[in-house]
């Protein structure tokens, strides 16, 4: 599989989601990402638990790892940033990594209450990376996030764990235009032997089938309105909102075409029967991997060069092939990047640390009602 | 929707904004004393608890020490190669034809030498306050395990 299969991208069709909406299997949903996408891939997975049927969490902290150290500094926002950046991701020895075990004790004290049941977690498929090399989140911490699965009730023989890959940070590909596999720099897409969103789809449903050779794709990429989906009762109220939640205007849908052509044949009064449900998989990219993320040179956005690797998380990690060939619709959420003195999040990374609030994890968390809104909009 | 849409400051704020930067400085000097002192406080209260686990805390030890010596030796290496590139570049210059050209050359060594040394302030601020936050909360586990350990009796 050396050739990148193409894809283009169109504006949204007014009734693309009523289209999809009838013929997605709820509960069926699944979700991934990698880094702060990974972090935010947990909390979002324990918010709404019901709603998915397992997770792909790729250099990944425990769910609010974040907030396990409140005397780190006298201001919790302070003590937040604090704790992400020196016991989420870069624990100096294992016993300072977070607690899997007693932040699955605070799960488990809020279940049912800000966060689903966590019983709903139990029968859940997991999918949980951490490269050798990786020098951005330790896999210290990312050890953690598998304890605090085991200590939820996940089965484990539910979850691949998988920490023996040479890799750095990043997500892994097989194109060989993307980094060195050891690398851990941006845009976070490495080289290996092996398609990683590929094993985590195939990890969620093992039923599901796994691309053996390039194809064209059959389907297309259709840009929404993330706007649109944010919750406000009025436009100004979104706008304020979609900008408290430092995300960008649009978000992606990868439809495969048998979605498209069973609407078609459902309307005109034909049975047409898929041979597997549609299911959604949520896609949380990582930092400075947003399709509007802007570097930052000294300080000021480099406009003059953005975008700088823009839409390639969404069109080359291969996410699509395998949905093309399983009838699954991908969605891919973004973030961007704002540093305005109110916001600190330059690198358009997804909020686990509470730059949009002090609850930035349960289900009443700006990002987290926004991506919730988007996943049932679509059905799932 | 991006940074080009960030607002502009008014008049006001630009007049009162240095307060505003030494205030933040001034702020997060104190968080490094106030951790630095909680630090020995704290420190002292798990040498003198009756339940020390000599073995554990010395185990530890080494590896805070194995760690913080692994990453400057990163930041070391990161140095190195960085001056490495930037004497390349500079002997790539050697060809410039125009003043315009030459310019642009020296400029762009400069930024990539300020920048080298702007990556490595922020890497040594950055392993400070890595081994500080990370000293504190092992200080903290420790204290939480000695009062659990006095409430067993």
């Amino acid at each position: 599989m050396s050739a990148v299969p193409t894809v283009s991208i169109t504006s949204t069709d007014a009734m693309l989601a009523e289209k999809i909406r009838p013929q997605v299997a709820k509960g069926h949903s699944s979700i991934s990402g990698l880094s702060s996408g990974a972090f935010m891939t947990v909390q979002m997975h324990l918010a709404h638990s019901s709603r998915f049927c397992g997770a792909g969490i790729i250099a990944g902290g425990p769910y609010r790892c974040a907030a396990m150290y409140r005397r780190a500094a006298a201001l919790r926002g302070d003590a937040n940033i604090l704790t992400a950046y020196f016991i989420g991701m870069n624990p100096l020895i294992p016993s300072v990594a977070p607690s899997g075990i007693e932040l699955a004790k605070q799960a488990r004290e809020r279940s049912g209450t800000d966060i689903d049941p966590i019983g709903h977690l139990k029968d859940q498929r997991l999918y949980i990376f951490s490269g050798t090399q990786d020098k951005v989140v330790y896999q210290s911490s990312v050890e953690q996030t598998k304890l605090f699965y085991h200590e939820l009730g996940v089965n484990d023989r539910h979850v691949k764990w998988v920490s023996d890959v040479a890799a750095g940070h990043a997500i892994i590909t097989r194109n060989p235009e993307d980094s060195p596999l050891s690398t851990n720099q941006p845009p976070y897409i490495n080289q290996g032997d092996f398609i990683q969103s590929h094993d985590i789809l195939k990890t969620i449903y093992p039923d599901s089938q796994s691309p053996t050779h390039a194809a064209p794709l059959t389907g297309l990429l259709h840009r929404f309105s993330q706007l649109a989906l944010m919750p406000g009762d009025s436009e100004a109220e979104r706008y304020d909102n979609l900008k408290n939640a430092s995300m960008s205007e649009f978000g992606y849908v990868y439809v495969p075409a048998s979605v498209l052509d069973h609407y078609a044949a459902a309307s005109e009064g034909h049975h047409h029967q898929h041979n597997q449900p549609v299911r959604i998989h949520m896609v949380m990219h990582g930092c400075k991997q947003g399709y509007n993320y802007t570097p930052v040179i000294n300080g000021r956005p480099d406009t003059d060069n953005y975008p700088p690797y823009g839409n390639r998380y969404i069109t080359t990690t291969g996410y699509n092939e395998y949905a093309d060939l399983n009838n699954m619709i991908v969605i891919y959420p973004q973030a961007e990047g704002v540093d305005d003195g109110k916001i600190q999040n330059p690198d358009g990374c997804w909020d686990w640390w509470g730059y949009t609030g002090d609850d930035f994890y349960s289900k009443n968390a700006l990002q987290i009602r926004a991506l919730s809104r988007i996943l049932e909009n679509f059905g799932g | 929707m991006t940074h080009s849409n960030k607002r502009k400051a008014d008049l006001l704020t630009l007049v009162y904004s240095p307060f505003g930067h030494l205030n933040s400085g001034q702020k997060s000097f104190n968080r490094m004393l106030l951790n630095s002192w909680q630090n020995q406080m704290q420190t002292g209260e798990v040498l003198c608890s009756r339940h020390l686990n000599l073995k554990e805390i010395g185990d530890d030890m080494v590896a805070f020490q194995k760690a913080i010596v692994d990453r400057m030796t990163e930041q070391q290496v990161a140095l190195l190669e960085g001056i490495k590139d930037i004497q390349d570049e500079y002997c790539e210059y050697q060809e410039t034809n125009t003043l315009t050209k030459l310019m642009d050359n020296n400029c762009n060594i400069a930024g990539q030498m300020m920048a080298l040394a702007q990556s490595q302030m922020t890497g040594w601020a950055q392993l400070l306050d890595n081994i500080q936050v990370d000293y504190g909360y092992w200080l903290y586990l420790q204290a939480e395990k000695a009062k659990q350990c006095e409430c067993k009796g």
